[in-house]
């Protein structure tokens, strides 16, 4: 054994409390040792090639590197003895930065502790056998779950690059909320303008298949190399016969179904598609609703399709797929705010909630794009907008800000001018968070070109009187009381994940934060990663996001996507959990606690209970090298030590626990 | 008891003799009245060996690991064993379809050697039976009454489940639990490293606790590695401290409380107390009991999102 010690000054970080040629002279005696010496950078190019000079002249096998944290530079020094011919696994790291030189002042004791942390690295060092990476395959394909313009937007990207890519969506058609937009901030684009190019795109790309009407149910595997079930829901029309000619939507007999995609200020059949624009272009059958599937007789759609596309004996069907990435850009849900009984909603007809009003100025909604109200038809001559309803509000279960009220509260109260000259528009309001490129300029523009009535203040109470609506309020500006009568009022309630984002999270392993948004790598530098390899994040799924934040996002993800694609194998990362299956009895202890869901129980020979003519199975764990981190929880959970992490075998550890407990015993 | 003890024999019986269990595990009568041992009834004909009375001590769970491997076996079994049962079922060591568990209800088990502090020549002994509150021991000199808190073991002392969790068949009826007689864990007392360092001055290694534990049932113990070696071989206090501490830490919410490791040690070390100083811990911060059917998961495999976070744990 021919160990070399390398004591790093970091400058005068180390150096400062650390006598570090103290530290190299020390090391010099140390068991196994050969080589050692100190140097002002170790991690420098000079100081790295001091190194591989070193392992060369003294025909080093193992090197111990005293500087920082291995967090830091650990990988440095892989590559750089690596280069110089050595398994990069046979260096250690003995922190005497962070945790020596850092926290003590200038003492013999620093110095000596210094000593004692490179003593113990070079035990462990000792013990170090060469690790090896493996080669993983990768299937480049990607999923998207979610056809909002996020999913929409990630597999275009990366189906352009040249990946074929699977876009599931839950409801009858891609779209997801811009597509009940009229227009959208800070510029007006109309929003089926510029998103519905989006969508046929995706449908008639080669590389893109849209499932709609389907949802994931199971996730396995890994980065790479995920095995996905999905449910395609029956929709009873055979995409393949069906012509979108529409017939059977004029004459579907159930015609008093809610629109989910008017927000319920509309009808719809109960064979529909969304919306007119709407991608697939096929009509499903909603079996909630259809006389056929609830004991009734009708078939009339079945009778008018003139290609014979209806068919009601379909059923679900679960296909499972293999995908290299997956993309989720599930997107948002709003509050139902009747939870918050003082702003009257779904008791008093004319308080609407900003998505509802979005469909009614919408000239292909519900009133063909004619502002009137709910209860009685009439066009409103005065309209409240309130903001941060269920937002900033902890008691309601939402600390957080929705981010794009402010902007289309603006929005809204400007377009409703455009179309009614004289309708008195009046914004409620916390403060207003306009911090985008134009947003600031546009908020301007809606108070002093269109001229909104800006109030700042918490609502407290929206009452009827007559045929209008009193909203009372505080004004915190002029410190008083004010009340406004309004025709319409309409609240901008909070966007919150979706109702299952939870289990979907726990199919994809992946985190939630506190209110179950989608949790990402790292808050700044890895926004669309996730802790699971290969899984991103692409839009309001992680946390309100308006549109152009979305796009943005949803290209990040699909370049991560297609930077996966870009290689042929990935590397297995060796310093990984392995089993040691003639120890482990099969407990399952592993399975529980590893949080990355990386084992699983498997059934093996039982060598020691098996002869030639009776084989003998028995239990034991098993861990996929594709999905472990290297955590090591399962090593500390597994009682018959059968659970190990390479690189930090029992033998390594146990060795700088003795050499540190000798140290200890000669200074007594 | 008597007549708990026929039926126990004819559950047992009619267990072997449809086929359903090749074997019933349950405790035969020792070499003296006071004592029991575990008997292997593999005969329906030799059913009317099995015994029940104060004396029935064994946790016999600890024979399922090998014995319901790979087949269907029989076993009777205090509510205590049970609990052992059901840990080990819950740890996938034994499947539930491969055990037929007769349940009993139980008044407790004796401890003889606190008797022997009373009055009672064990030699003399001709039968133990309960007389409500009472160990009715009879002598060939006639009968002495010995009341509970001096004849029963420790963990009997403290037993609230003193029926069946799970079973097959339920023989006897459930029995109220006794008033709670409260021990003494005295490895919480102030002198609690003198008291383990005197303890395990003593221990020579044997290895009997592991052995009749129900929950260490590795094929290789941690102890017995030679790489890493944890723990040496030689017998010092020093070298038994690192077994029983780690023993310890791998018994938390697992060891159900049976006392045998403490039964079955040649030099009296009671190291039953270490497991439920640590059981006592998981009760209040997790409220996990051992053995318990309706956890799903084992402790350490078990998280909620409102978990105590020991760090940050005050006392
Ligand atoms: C009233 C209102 C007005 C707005 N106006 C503007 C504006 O003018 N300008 C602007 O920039 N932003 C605006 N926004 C914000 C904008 O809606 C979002 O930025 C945008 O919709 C986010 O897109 P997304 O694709 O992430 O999510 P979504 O649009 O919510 O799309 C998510 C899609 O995923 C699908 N899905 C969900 N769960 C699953 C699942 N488990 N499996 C399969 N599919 C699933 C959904 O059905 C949906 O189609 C507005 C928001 C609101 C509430
Ligand atoms: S590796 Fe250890 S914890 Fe996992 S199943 Fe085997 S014995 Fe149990
Ligand atoms: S090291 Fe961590 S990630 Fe890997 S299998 Fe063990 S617990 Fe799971
Ligand atoms: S505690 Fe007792 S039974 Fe256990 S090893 Fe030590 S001496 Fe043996
Ligand atoms: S002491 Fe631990 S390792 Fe040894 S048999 Fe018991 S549980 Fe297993």
């Amino acid at each position: 054994m021919r160990i070399g010690v390398f004591v790093c000054w970091c400058g005068s970080n180390i150096a400062k409390t650390v006598d570090v040629e103290a530290v190299a002279e020390a090391a010099r005696s140390f068991p196994g040792v050969v080589y050692a010496t100190d140097y002002k950078y170790m991690c420098s190019e000079p100081g790295q090639n001091m190194v591989a000079e070193a392992i060369k002249e003294h025909n080093l096998d193992r090197v111990v590197i005293a500087s920082c944290s291995p967090r830091l530079h650990e990988p440095t020094f892989q590559r750089c003895i690596g280069a110089a011919g050595l398994n990069p696994y046979m260096v250690e790291m003995a922190n005497i930065r962070e945790q020596c030189a850092w926290v003590h002042e200038r003492t013999p004791e620093t110095t000596e502790k210094a000593i004692e942390l490179t003593r113990m690295a070079v035990a462990k060092v000792a013990k170090n056998v060469p690790l090896f990476q493996n080669d993983i395959g990768i299937t480049k394909r990607a999923l998207v779950i979610g056809g909002g313009v996020a999913g929409i937007q990630a597999a275009l990207d990366i189906a352009d690059a040249g990946h074929p890519v699977v876009l599931v969506e839950r409801t009858p058609s891609i779209g997801g909320r811009m597509a009940q937009y009229d227009k959208t901030f800070p510029t007006l684009d109309c929003a089926a303008c510029i998103l519905t190019p989006k969508m046929v795109d995706c449908a008639s790309h080669p590389l893109i298949d849209i499932w709609a009407y389907s949802e994931v149910e199971e996730v396995n595997g890994f980065v790479g190399n995920f095995d996905v079930k999905i449910r395609k829901k029956a929709t009873c029309v055979d995409p393949k016969l069906c012509t979108g000619c529409g017939l059977c939507l004029e004459k579907c007999i159930v015609k008093n179904v809610p629109s989910e995609f008017d927000e319920g200020m509309g009808l719809r059949r109960a064979i529909y598609r969304p919306f007119p624009q709407a991608v697939p272009n096929k009509p499903v059958i909603d079996r909630e609703h259809c006389r056929i599937f609830n004991g009734g007789k009708c078939g009339v759609c079945q009778k008018v399709c003139p290609t014979g596309a209806i068919n009601y004996e379909t059923v679900d069907e679960v296909v499972e797929e293999k995908f290299g990435a997956i993309v989720v850009a599930t997107g948002f849900e709003l509050w139902d705010h009747s939870a918050m009984g003082n702003y009257g909603y779904g008791k008093y007809p004319d308080v609407i909630s900003a998505i509802q009003f979005e469909r009614i100025m919408n000239a292909s909604g519900p009133t063909d794009g004619h502002i009137t109200r709910p209860s009685d038809g009439k066009v409103p001559k005065s309209i409240a907008f309130i903001s941060c309803v269920g937002s900033r509000d902890e008691e309601h279960g939402h600390a957080y800000c929705s981010k794009v009220c402010c902007m289309y509260n603006a929005k809204q109260a400007l377009l409703v001018k455009d179309k009614l000259h004289d309708v008195e528009t009046h914004v409620f309001y916390m403060d207003i968070r306009a911090n985008g490129k134009g947003y600031e300029e546009f908020v301007k523009r809606t108070i002093e070109e269109y001229g909104a009535n800006y109030i700042r203040g918490r609502v407290s109470k929206i009452y009827p009187d007559g045929d209008q609506l009193v909203v009372k309020g505080a004004d915190t500006l002029l410190g008083r009381q004010v009340e406004v009568r309004v025709d319409l009022v309409v609240l901008a309630t909070a966007m919150q994940p979706q109702r299952d984002a939870k289990d979907l999270a726990r199919k994809l392993g992946i985190s939630t934060d506190e209110y179950n948004w989608f949790s990402e790598a790292h808050p700044k530098l890895k926004p669309v990663e996730v802790l699971t390899d290969g899984v991103y994040l692409a839009g309001a799924c992680q946390y309100p996001k308006d549109i152009p934040d979305t796009v943005a996002q949803a290209s990040g993800a699909a370049s991560k996507a297609i930077g996966l694609f870009s290689k042929d194998h990935i590397k297995s990362e060796p310093m990984i959990a392995s089993i040691y299956e003639d120890t482990c009895i099969g407990c399952g202890l592993c399975v529980d606690v590893c949080p990355f869901t990386a084992i699983e129980l498997v059934e093996v020979v039982d060598k020691e209970r098996s002869t030639r003519d009776n084989q003998v199975m028995k239990t034991v764990a098993r861990v996929n090298e594709g999905i472990c981190k290297g955590c090591g929880t399962c090593s500390a959970a597994c009682r018959s030590l059968s659970a190990r992490l390479r690189g930090f075998e029992g033998s390594g550890i146990l060795a700088q626990i003795d050499a540190l407990a000798d140290m200890v015993k000669a200074k007594k | 008891m008597a007549e708990i003890q026929d039926k126990i024999r004819e559950e047992a019986k009619k267990a072997l003799e449809s086929g359903e269990v090749g074997v019933v595990i349950g405790w035969g009568a020792g070499s003296v009245p006071f004592k029991t041992t575990p008997v292997f009834i593999d005969k329906p004909q030799d059913a009317d060996k099995l015994v029940w009375n104060p004396a029935c001590t064994n946790n016999l769970a600890v024979y399922l690991t090998r014995w319901a491997r790979d087949g269907k076996v029989g076993i009777v079994a205090k509510p205590c064993d049970i609990r052992s049962i059901v840990t080990l079922i819950r740890e996938k060591q034994v499947k539930r379809e491969n055990v037929f568990i007769i349940g009993l209800g139980c008044g407790g088990v004796v401890d003889t050697g606190l008797m022997e502090a009373g009055d009672v020549r064990m030699r003399e002994i001709t039968s133990l039976q309960w007389d409500g509150d009472d160990l009715m021991v009879t002598t060939e000199a006639g009968a002495v009454k010995v009341p509970a808190a001096q004849a029963l073991r420790e963990q009997c002392k403290v037993c609230h489940d003193r029926s069946p969790a799970i079973s097959d068949v339920s023989v006897g009826d459930a029995v109220a639990p006794s008033e709670d007689l409260k021990i003494e864990i005295p490895g919480l007392s102030e002198d609690r490293q003198k008291y383990w360092q005197e303890q395990f001055a003593k221990c020579i290694r044997c290895y009997a606790c592991r052995q009749v534990c129900p929950a260490c049932y590795c094929e290789t113990c941690f102890c017995d590695r030679i790489e890493p070696k944890w723990t040496a071989k030689k017998a010092t206090t020093d070298e038994a401290w690192m077994f029983h501490a780690t023993r310890a830490m791998h018994l938390v919410g697992r060891c159900i409380g049976c006392g045998e490791c403490e039964r079955v040690c040649p030099v009296g070390i009671p190291a039953v107390e270490l497991a439920r100083e640590l059981n006592a811990v998981a009760k209040e911060r997790y409220d996990f009991e051992p053995g318990d059917p309706e956890a799903e998961k084992p402790l350490l495999g078990a998280y909620k999102e409102n978990d105590v976070d020991p760090a940050h744990h005050s006392e």
